[in-house]
């Protein structure tokens, strides 16, 4: 049995993985406060129908070893943004804020928390239904 | 999710009316039977499992209020419960009524 067959388990382990990856290019961010010409990074906003469009792409299909497989990239990420309008920058080109960042971290641990905790009653609901009678 | 949901509530209503109404119909009171009774109660509990997953999705999406959400999913698990213990309850009532002696 596999949870993600349904769709929302799908949908909270999709979100899972957003704030993973976004815990990344955060860290990313950070660790690049102080590079020259280094511009902070961000993921796109999270949206389902938008995620559920990409995946639902198909790849060209081949008939022989040879043929070319399409330019449509086959993407597993999302997708990453750089800051259009950054809040200041330094002198060396750095537009990194260090506080900014941590905000926009400490904002993505307490989703992160929330679907977890949302993920946990779920399957705790699900186990409640498969006890067998007493 | 919902496929077996519902399929349970149409068995649970069939069962209503196969077994529970008959009785019903020759007696001299003219209120809900026990079968609508229970029939209504397990519609309700079905709702209530709905909203919480639409509110869980919801909050997943952040579209929701977090309290509202909070309370969705409370009330789901909670009437989850209540009817897995109604269930064990007719359940071990229906295993008494077999041992009893002829």
């Amino acid at each position: 049995m596999d949870l993600k067959d349904s769709g929302i388990f799908r949908l909270m382990s999709d979100k899972m993985a957003w704030h993973n990856q976004r815990q990344e290019v955060l860290s990313k961010n950070i660790s690049n406060a102080d590079t020259p010409e280094f511009r902070p990074h961000d993921l796109v906003k999270f949206d389902f129908k938008k995620q559920l469009r990409e995946t639902a792409r198909m790849p060209l299909a081949g008939g022989e070893n040879g043929h070319l497989s399409g330019t449509i990239v086959s993407k597993t990420g999302f997708k990453d943004g750089q800051e259009r309008n950054p809040y200041e920058t330094a002198p060396a080109g750095n537009a990194v804020v260090l506080e900014e960042q941590m905000m926009k971290v400490g904002q993505n641990a307490m989703e992160y928390q929330t679907v977890t905790n949302l993920y946990r009653k779920q399957v705790g609901m699900l186990k409640t239904a498969m006890t067998p009678p007493r | 999710m919902a496929i077996p949901i519902s399929g349970a509530a149409a068995a649970y209503a069939s069962a209503a009316t196969r077994g529970l109404s008959a009785p019903s119909r020759s007696g001299p009171t003219e209120g809900p039977s026990f079968g609508d009774m229970l029939e209504s109660a397990v519609g309700q509990s079905i709702q209530t499992m709905h909203k919480g997953e639409e509110m869980t999705a919801k909050g997943v999406l952040g579209k929701a209020d977090l309290a509202d959400v909070v309370n969705a999913v409370t009330n789901a698990e909670v009437t989850l419960q209540a009817v897995v213990n109604v269930r064990d309850k007719v359940i071990s009532a229906y295993q008494e009524i077999l041992r009893m002696p002829m």
